[in-house]
Protein backbone atom coordinates (compact mmCIF):
# COMPACT_ATOMS: atom_id res chain seq x y z
CA UNK A 1 0.00 0.00 0.00
CA UNK A 2 2.65 2.89 1.03
CA UNK A 3 4.54 1.65 -2.21
CA UNK A 4 1.69 2.75 -4.04
CA UNK A 5 2.42 6.22 -2.99
CA UNK A 6 6.66 6.09 -2.40
CA UNK A 7 7.05 5.29 -5.81
CA UNK A 8 5.10 7.70 -7.75
CA UNK A 9 6.59 10.70 -5.39
CA UNK A 10 10.08 8.89 -5.87
CA UNK A 11 9.93 8.91 -9.90
CA UNK A 12 8.37 12.42 -10.18
CA UNK A 13 11.33 14.66 -9.33
CA UNK A 14 13.59 12.62 -11.71
CA UNK A 15 11.29 12.92 -14.29
CA UNK A 16 10.87 16.59 -13.90
CA UNK A 17 14.58 17.45 -14.18
CA UNK A 18 14.58 14.99 -17.36
CA UNK A 19 12.01 16.91 -19.01
CA UNK A 20 13.67 20.40 -18.54
CA UNK A 21 17.14 19.07 -19.31
CA UNK A 22 16.89 16.60 -21.99
CA UNK A 23 13.21 16.38 -23.34
CA UNK A 24 14.01 20.14 -25.58
CA UNK A 25 16.84 18.10 -27.18
CA UNK A 26 14.69 15.22 -28.70
CA UNK A 27 11.66 18.16 -29.74
CA UNK A 28 10.94 18.07 -33.32
CA UNK A 29 9.38 21.60 -34.86
CA UNK A 30 8.52 22.85 -31.22
CA UNK A 31 6.86 19.37 -30.30
CA UNK A 32 7.92 17.65 -27.32
CA UNK A 33 6.42 14.92 -25.43
CA UNK A 34 5.98 14.92 -21.58
CA UNK A 35 7.26 12.50 -19.39
CA UNK A 36 5.14 14.17 -16.18
CA UNK A 37 1.69 13.42 -18.11
CA UNK A 38 3.05 9.48 -18.80
CA UNK A 39 3.78 8.99 -15.38
CA UNK A 40 0.58 10.28 -14.25
CA UNK A 41 -1.66 8.61 -16.55
CA UNK A 42 0.51 5.59 -15.86
CA UNK A 43 -0.05 5.91 -11.76
CA UNK A 44 -4.03 6.91 -12.10
CA UNK A 45 -4.50 3.32 -14.10
CA UNK A 46 -2.87 1.57 -11.69
CA UNK A 47 -3.92 2.86 -8.36
CA UNK A 48 -7.68 4.94 -9.29
CA UNK A 49 -9.16 8.19 -10.10
CA UNK A 50 -8.98 9.98 -7.18
CA UNK A 51 -4.95 9.11 -6.79
CA UNK A 52 -4.57 10.21 -10.29
CA UNK A 53 -6.17 13.58 -9.66
CA UNK A 54 -4.23 14.20 -6.42
CA UNK A 55 -1.12 12.99 -7.89
CA UNK A 56 -1.78 15.25 -11.19
CA UNK A 57 -2.11 18.29 -9.00
CA UNK A 58 0.88 17.30 -7.24
CA UNK A 59 2.99 16.63 -10.41
CA UNK A 60 1.63 19.95 -11.53
CA UNK A 61 2.69 22.01 -8.78
CA UNK A 62 6.16 20.43 -8.81
CA UNK A 63 6.38 20.98 -12.58
CA UNK A 64 5.49 24.56 -12.45
CA UNK A 65 7.94 25.33 -9.21
CA UNK A 66 11.00 23.72 -11.31
CA UNK A 67 10.85 24.92 -14.60
CA UNK A 68 9.94 28.31 -13.68
CA UNK A 69 6.45 28.63 -16.15
CA UNK A 70 3.32 29.85 -15.12
CA UNK A 71 2.55 28.69 -11.60
CA UNK A 72 -0.94 27.19 -11.79
CA UNK A 73 -0.99 26.35 -15.52
CA UNK A 74 0.40 22.50 -15.04
CA UNK A 75 -1.74 21.91 -12.08
CA UNK A 76 -4.54 22.75 -13.87
CA UNK A 77 -3.99 20.32 -16.48
CA UNK A 78 -2.13 17.69 -14.97
CA UNK A 79 -5.02 17.53 -12.41
CA UNK A 80 -7.69 17.16 -14.93
CA UNK A 81 -5.60 14.42 -16.71
CA UNK A 82 -5.49 12.30 -13.80
CA UNK A 83 -9.14 12.80 -13.37
CA UNK A 84 -10.16 11.80 -17.14
CA UNK A 85 -7.11 8.85 -17.38
CA UNK A 86 -9.11 7.23 -13.75
CA UNK A 87 -12.21 6.87 -15.88
CA UNK A 88 -9.98 3.96 -17.47
CA UNK A 89 -9.03 2.63 -14.50
CA UNK A 90 -10.37 -0.55 -13.01
CA UNK A 91 -8.64 -2.89 -10.51
CA UNK A 92 -9.75 -6.14 -12.19
CA UNK A 93 -8.26 -4.69 -15.74
CA UNK A 94 -4.92 -2.89 -14.32
CA UNK A 95 -2.39 -5.36 -16.47
CA UNK A 96 -4.64 -4.97 -19.45
CA UNK A 97 -4.76 -1.17 -19.14
CA UNK A 98 -0.71 -0.81 -18.91
CA UNK A 99 0.46 -3.27 -20.88
CA UNK A 100 -1.27 -3.08 -23.91
CA UNK A 101 -1.92 -0.61 -26.91
CA UNK A 102 -4.50 0.70 -23.88
CA UNK A 103 -2.13 3.30 -22.48
CA UNK A 104 -1.05 4.98 -25.65
CA UNK A 105 -4.03 5.83 -26.08
CA UNK A 106 -5.30 7.03 -23.04
CA UNK A 107 -1.97 8.83 -22.92
CA UNK A 108 -3.06 10.40 -26.22
CA UNK A 109 -6.58 11.22 -25.15
CA UNK A 110 -5.03 13.16 -21.63
CA UNK A 111 -2.56 14.31 -23.52
CA UNK A 112 -4.95 16.68 -26.05
CA UNK A 113 -6.97 17.61 -22.75
CA UNK A 114 -3.11 18.54 -21.33
CA UNK A 115 -1.89 20.61 -24.32
CA UNK A 116 -5.43 22.56 -24.76
CA UNK A 117 -5.81 23.17 -21.12
CA UNK A 118 -2.66 24.65 -20.55
CA UNK A 119 -3.32 26.24 -23.69
CA UNK A 120 -6.50 28.33 -22.54
CA UNK A 121 -4.89 28.95 -19.31
CA UNK A 122 -1.49 30.40 -20.04
CA UNK A 123 -2.09 31.29 -23.61
CA UNK A 124 -4.95 33.22 -22.74
CA UNK A 125 -4.98 36.53 -24.98
CA UNK A 126 -3.10 35.18 -28.00
CA UNK A 127 -4.99 34.55 -31.66
CA UNK A 128 -4.51 31.55 -33.38
CA UNK A 129 -7.07 29.50 -35.67
CA UNK A 130 -9.00 26.50 -33.33
CA UNK A 131 -7.90 24.25 -36.08
CA UNK A 132 -4.84 25.25 -35.81
CA UNK A 133 -4.53 24.99 -31.72
CA UNK A 134 -5.71 21.58 -32.08
CA UNK A 135 -3.65 20.17 -34.50
CA UNK A 136 -0.09 22.01 -33.57
CA UNK A 137 -0.98 22.61 -30.18
CA UNK A 138 -3.35 19.37 -29.06
CA UNK A 139 -2.78 16.28 -30.75
CA UNK A 140 1.03 16.36 -32.21
CA UNK A 141 2.42 17.02 -29.04
CA UNK A 142 -0.11 14.20 -27.39
CA UNK A 143 0.96 11.75 -30.43
CA UNK A 144 4.74 12.10 -29.38
CA UNK A 145 3.89 11.36 -25.57
CA UNK A 146 2.15 8.46 -26.51
CA UNK A 147 5.09 7.45 -28.82
CA UNK A 148 7.28 7.81 -25.67
CA UNK A 149 4.51 5.81 -23.50
CA UNK A 150 4.30 3.09 -25.55
CA UNK A 151 7.58 2.51 -24.09
CA UNK A 152 6.53 2.39 -20.37
CA UNK A 153 4.08 -0.64 -21.31
CA UNK A 154 7.37 -2.74 -21.11
CA UNK A 155 7.98 -1.55 -17.37
CA UNK A 156 4.99 -2.82 -15.49
CA UNK A 157 6.09 -6.28 -14.32
CA UNK A 158 3.41 -8.70 -14.48
CA UNK A 159 1.51 -10.44 -17.49
CA UNK A 160 -1.93 -10.30 -19.30
CA UNK A 161 -3.59 -13.29 -19.48
CA UNK A 162 -5.94 -13.91 -22.47
CA UNK B 1 -26.89 15.50 8.27
CA UNK B 2 -23.54 14.32 8.93
CA UNK B 3 -25.14 11.01 6.88
CA UNK B 4 -25.85 13.03 4.00
CA UNK B 5 -22.78 14.31 3.48
CA UNK B 6 -21.13 11.55 4.26
CA UNK B 7 -23.36 9.79 1.66
CA UNK B 8 -22.68 12.88 -0.94
CA UNK B 9 -18.95 12.46 -0.02
CA UNK B 10 -18.53 8.77 -0.80
CA UNK B 11 -20.54 8.91 -3.81
CA UNK B 12 -19.06 12.25 -5.32
CA UNK B 13 -15.90 12.57 -3.83
CA UNK B 14 -13.89 12.84 -6.85
CA UNK B 15 -15.67 15.42 -8.28
CA UNK B 16 -15.55 17.42 -5.24
CA UNK B 17 -11.49 16.58 -4.91
CA UNK B 18 -11.69 17.19 -8.99
CA UNK B 19 -13.11 20.87 -8.39
CA UNK B 20 -11.41 21.68 -5.02
CA UNK B 21 -8.14 21.19 -6.49
CA UNK B 22 -9.12 23.00 -10.12
CA UNK B 23 -10.14 26.12 -8.21
CA UNK B 24 -7.01 26.15 -6.45
CA UNK B 25 -4.81 25.95 -9.43
CA UNK B 26 -7.01 28.80 -11.21
CA UNK B 27 -6.34 31.29 -8.04
CA UNK B 28 -2.90 30.07 -7.94
CA UNK B 29 -2.77 31.54 -11.64
CA UNK B 30 -4.17 34.78 -10.87
CA UNK B 31 -2.02 34.86 -7.59
CA UNK B 32 1.72 34.65 -10.21
CA UNK B 33 2.64 38.41 -9.74
CA UNK B 34 2.13 37.90 -5.58
CA UNK B 35 4.98 39.12 -3.89
CA UNK B 36 4.98 35.80 -1.56
CA UNK B 37 3.90 33.61 -4.19
CA UNK B 38 7.18 35.29 -6.14
CA UNK B 39 9.51 34.79 -3.10
CA UNK B 40 8.71 31.23 -3.13
CA UNK B 41 9.21 30.47 -6.72
CA UNK B 42 12.73 32.34 -6.23
CA UNK B 43 13.67 30.21 -3.29
CA UNK B 44 12.62 26.61 -4.84
CA UNK B 45 14.35 27.55 -7.98
CA UNK B 46 17.11 28.77 -6.20
CA UNK B 47 17.42 25.33 -4.42
CA UNK B 48 17.04 23.14 -7.59
CA UNK B 49 18.82 25.04 -9.82
CA UNK B 50 22.41 23.94 -8.86
CA UNK B 51 21.64 19.93 -9.23
CA UNK B 52 19.87 21.21 -12.84
CA UNK B 53 23.72 23.35 -13.47
CA UNK B 54 25.63 20.68 -12.82
CA UNK B 55 23.47 17.93 -15.05
CA UNK B 56 23.44 20.19 -17.63
CA UNK B 57 27.28 20.93 -17.26
CA UNK B 58 27.25 16.92 -17.36
CA UNK B 59 25.21 16.09 -20.76
CA UNK B 60 26.65 19.09 -22.46
CA UNK B 61 30.41 18.25 -22.45
CA UNK B 62 30.13 16.30 -26.21
CA UNK B 63 28.99 19.66 -27.92
CA UNK B 64 32.30 20.85 -26.64
CA UNK B 65 34.48 20.32 -29.58
CA UNK B 66 31.89 21.08 -32.05
CA UNK B 67 30.78 24.34 -30.61
CA UNK B 68 34.98 24.80 -30.29
CA UNK B 69 34.94 24.64 -34.13
CA UNK B 70 32.50 26.49 -35.07
CA UNK B 71 33.50 29.62 -32.53
CA UNK B 72 36.76 29.48 -33.56
CA UNK B 73 35.40 29.87 -37.16
CA UNK B 74 33.10 32.66 -36.10
CA UNK B 75 36.16 34.40 -34.31
CA UNK B 76 38.21 34.29 -37.52
CA UNK B 77 35.15 36.31 -39.69
CA UNK B 78 34.89 38.73 -36.86
CA UNK B 79 38.32 39.90 -36.67
CA UNK B 80 38.21 40.46 -39.88
CA UNK B 81 34.85 42.51 -39.34
CA UNK B 82 36.58 44.22 -36.41
CA UNK B 83 39.45 45.51 -38.25
CA UNK B 84 37.75 47.23 -40.87
CA UNK B 85 34.89 48.39 -38.26
CA UNK B 86 38.09 50.00 -35.83
CA UNK B 87 38.87 52.00 -38.95
CA UNK B 88 35.38 52.86 -38.95
CA UNK B 89 35.09 53.57 -35.25
CA UNK B 90 38.25 55.92 -35.34
CA UNK B 91 37.04 58.09 -38.23
CA UNK B 92 33.35 57.94 -36.37
CA UNK B 93 35.65 59.35 -32.97
CA UNK B 94 36.77 62.75 -34.85
CA UNK B 95 33.35 62.86 -36.72
CA UNK B 96 31.60 63.05 -33.47
CA UNK B 97 34.48 64.78 -31.86
CA UNK B 98 33.67 67.56 -34.12
CA UNK B 99 30.07 67.32 -34.03
CA UNK B 100 30.22 67.23 -29.79
CA UNK B 101 28.22 63.86 -29.76
CA UNK B 102 28.20 62.34 -26.46
CA UNK B 103 29.81 58.20 -26.54
CA UNK B 104 26.37 56.23 -25.51
CA UNK B 105 28.48 52.64 -26.13
CA UNK B 106 30.17 50.78 -23.14
CA UNK B 107 27.91 48.24 -22.66
CA UNK B 108 29.38 45.12 -19.54
CA UNK B 109 28.10 42.02 -21.30
CA UNK B 110 27.63 39.17 -18.39
CA UNK B 111 27.90 35.93 -19.76
CA UNK B 112 25.99 32.84 -19.29
CA UNK B 113 25.13 29.21 -19.90
CA UNK B 114 21.47 27.70 -20.54
CA UNK B 115 21.12 25.18 -17.57
CA UNK B 116 17.36 24.38 -18.88
CA UNK B 117 14.47 24.96 -20.49
CA UNK B 118 10.66 24.78 -20.29
CA UNK B 119 8.81 22.68 -22.76
CA UNK B 120 5.85 25.28 -23.48
CA UNK B 121 4.94 26.77 -26.48
CA UNK B 122 3.23 29.65 -24.59
CA UNK B 123 5.54 30.68 -21.77
CA UNK B 124 8.98 29.74 -22.83
CA UNK B 125 11.37 30.45 -20.51
CA UNK B 126 15.04 29.13 -20.08
CA UNK B 127 17.58 29.13 -16.62
CA UNK B 128 20.72 30.18 -16.85
CA UNK B 129 23.67 30.00 -14.34
CA UNK B 130 24.71 33.74 -13.52
CA UNK B 131 22.28 35.71 -11.03
CA UNK B 132 22.60 38.52 -8.72
CA UNK B 133 25.94 37.91 -7.50
CA UNK B 134 27.74 38.66 -10.91
CA UNK B 135 25.21 42.16 -10.79
CA UNK B 136 22.19 40.56 -12.76
CA UNK B 137 18.41 42.26 -12.06
CA UNK B 138 15.36 41.73 -13.06
CA UNK B 139 14.63 43.26 -16.29
CA UNK B 140 17.66 43.32 -18.13
CA UNK B 141 18.05 42.24 -21.66
CA UNK B 142 19.54 39.16 -22.52
CA UNK B 143 20.90 38.39 -26.27
CA UNK B 144 23.05 35.89 -27.95
CA UNK B 145 26.14 37.24 -30.56
CA UNK B 146 22.63 37.41 -33.36
CA UNK B 147 20.02 39.43 -31.35
CA UNK B 148 17.75 39.76 -28.62
CA UNK B 149 16.94 36.76 -26.61
CA UNK B 150 14.23 37.80 -23.99
CA UNK B 151 14.40 39.73 -20.79
CA UNK B 152 16.06 38.31 -17.43
CA UNK B 153 12.80 37.98 -14.91
CA UNK B 154 13.48 35.65 -11.67
CA UNK B 155 17.07 36.10 -9.84
CA UNK B 156 18.70 34.92 -7.24
CA UNK B 157 22.19 34.56 -5.77
CA UNK B 158 23.24 32.63 -8.50
CA UNK B 159 20.46 31.83 -11.01
CA UNK B 160 18.14 33.59 -12.91
CA UNK B 161 14.96 33.02 -15.13
CA UNK B 162 14.71 34.72 -18.70
CA UNK B 163 11.61 35.26 -20.35
CA UNK B 164 12.10 34.31 -24.23
CA UNK B 165 10.56 36.34 -26.65
CA UNK B 166 8.50 33.71 -27.69
CA UNK B 167 6.77 34.27 -24.34
CA UNK B 168 3.10 35.66 -24.51
CA UNK B 169 4.21 38.09 -21.35
CA UNK B 170 6.61 39.69 -23.43
CA UNK B 171 5.71 42.84 -25.55
CA UNK B 172 8.20 44.95 -26.54
CA UNK B 173 8.23 48.28 -28.91
CA UNK B 174 10.43 47.73 -32.55
CA UNK B 175 10.58 49.10 -35.46
CA UNK B 176 11.74 48.73 -39.43
CA UNK B 177 15.88 49.62 -39.21
CA UNK B 178 14.92 50.44 -43.29
CA UNK B 179 11.46 52.07 -43.32
CA UNK B 180 11.66 53.09 -39.27
CA UNK B 181 7.94 52.24 -38.77
CA UNK B 182 7.41 51.40 -35.33
CA UNK B 183 5.42 48.55 -33.54
CA UNK B 184 4.68 45.69 -31.39
CA UNK B 185 6.57 42.79 -31.00
CA UNK B 186 4.91 39.69 -29.69
CA UNK B 187 4.55 36.08 -29.33
CA UNK B 188 1.00 34.30 -30.26
CA UNK B 189 2.03 30.99 -29.64
CA UNK B 190 2.95 30.11 -33.34
CA UNK B 191 4.97 32.97 -34.48
CA UNK B 192 6.86 36.27 -33.74
CA UNK B 193 4.49 39.12 -34.77
CA UNK B 194 5.73 42.76 -35.73
CA UNK B 195 2.19 44.14 -34.82
CA UNK B 196 -0.03 47.18 -35.15
CA UNK B 197 1.45 48.52 -38.14
CA UNK B 198 -0.64 51.13 -40.59
CA UNK B 199 -1.95 49.38 -43.81
CA UNK B 200 -0.16 51.83 -45.54
CA UNK B 201 3.16 51.60 -43.96
CA UNK B 202 6.36 50.61 -45.79
CA UNK B 203 7.03 47.01 -44.18
CA UNK B 204 8.35 44.27 -46.61
CA UNK B 205 9.43 40.92 -46.23
CA UNK B 206 13.31 40.68 -45.92
CA UNK B 207 13.17 43.99 -43.53
CA UNK B 208 15.32 44.00 -40.61
CA UNK B 209 13.49 44.56 -37.01
CA UNK B 210 15.38 45.74 -34.68
CA UNK B 211 14.26 47.19 -30.95
CA UNK B 212 12.66 51.27 -30.49
CA UNK B 213 14.18 54.10 -28.90
CA UNK B 214 11.09 54.22 -27.60
CA UNK B 215 11.39 50.82 -25.60
CA UNK B 216 11.37 51.40 -22.00
CA UNK B 217 13.05 47.87 -21.53
CA UNK B 218 16.23 47.99 -23.96
CA UNK B 219 19.00 50.44 -23.52
CA UNK B 220 19.93 49.75 -27.39
CA UNK B 221 18.98 49.56 -30.78
CA UNK B 222 19.42 45.47 -30.88
CA UNK B 223 18.47 43.31 -33.65
CA UNK B 224 15.42 40.49 -33.52
CA UNK B 225 14.51 39.28 -36.45
CA UNK B 226 13.70 39.52 -40.60
CA UNK B 227 10.34 40.52 -41.70
CA UNK B 228 9.23 37.25 -42.97
CA UNK B 229 5.65 37.75 -44.44
CA UNK B 230 2.33 39.46 -43.73
CA UNK B 231 0.08 37.59 -41.90
CA UNK B 232 -3.29 39.32 -42.38
CA UNK B 233 -3.29 40.97 -45.89
CA UNK B 234 -7.17 41.12 -46.27
CA UNK B 235 -8.52 41.44 -42.64
CA UNK B 236 -8.52 44.09 -40.13
CA UNK B 237 -7.30 48.05 -40.16
CA UNK B 238 -3.67 46.81 -39.05
CA UNK B 239 -1.18 44.74 -40.34
CA UNK B 240 0.61 41.56 -38.37
CA UNK B 241 3.93 40.11 -40.10
CA UNK B 242 5.30 37.69 -38.87
CA UNK B 243 9.77 37.58 -37.98
CA UNK B 244 12.16 34.97 -37.63
CA UNK B 245 14.32 36.01 -35.14
CA UNK B 246 17.99 36.33 -35.39
CA UNK B 247 18.67 34.73 -32.57
CA UNK B 248 18.06 30.64 -32.21
CA UNK B 249 15.96 30.90 -28.88
CA UNK B 250 14.87 27.51 -28.01
CA UNK B 251 18.11 26.42 -29.00
CA UNK B 252 20.75 28.65 -27.60
CA UNK B 253 23.09 26.93 -25.18
CA UNK B 254 24.89 30.28 -24.23
CA UNK B 255 23.86 34.04 -23.62
CA UNK B 256 24.76 37.39 -22.58
CA UNK B 257 23.46 39.74 -20.02
CA UNK B 258 23.19 43.33 -21.10
CA UNK B 259 24.08 44.95 -17.42
CA UNK B 260 21.75 47.67 -18.01
CA UNK B 261 18.18 48.66 -17.42
CA UNK B 262 17.05 51.30 -19.86
CA UNK B 263 14.07 52.71 -17.30
CA UNK B 264 16.56 53.14 -14.14
CA UNK B 265 18.73 55.61 -17.24
CA UNK B 266 15.69 57.79 -18.17
CA UNK B 267 13.97 57.96 -14.77
CA UNK B 268 17.37 59.23 -13.21
CA UNK B 269 17.18 61.71 -16.48
CA UNK B 270 13.49 62.52 -15.55
CA UNK B 271 14.48 62.85 -11.87
CA UNK B 272 17.40 66.26 -12.83
CA UNK B 273 14.73 67.50 -14.74
CA UNK B 274 12.88 67.70 -11.80
CA UNK B 275 15.42 68.58 -9.66
CA UNK B 276 16.52 71.32 -11.98
CA UNK B 277 12.97 72.99 -12.13
CA UNK B 278 12.71 72.71 -8.36
CA UNK B 279 15.41 74.80 -7.72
Amino acid sequence: MKRDFIIPAVLLIPAIFIQILLIPSISLEGIFPDLVLILVVYFTLRTGQLFGTIYGFAAGFALDLLSGGLLGSSMFSKTLCGFVSGYFYNENKVLINLKTYKLPLIILMAGVINSLSIYFISGFDVKMNMVDVLISRGLLPAIYSAFIGFFAMFFHTGRVLE
Amino acid sequence: MVRLLRQIWLNFKEYIVLALLLILSLLIVSLNENKQVKSFRTFVFSTFAAPTAFFSDALSVSDLKSENLKLRLENAELMLQVNKLREYGIQNEELRFLLRFRDTSGYTLIPAGVIAKTPESFQSIININVGSSEGVVMGMPVITDLGLVGFTSNVTDNFSTVKTLKNSSVRIIVKNQRSRVEGILKWDGKNLLFTNIPKTADVKPGDRIISSELSSLLPTQLPIGIVTKLENPDSGILNEYSIKPFAEITKTDYIFILKQISGKKSNGLELNYFNLRQQ
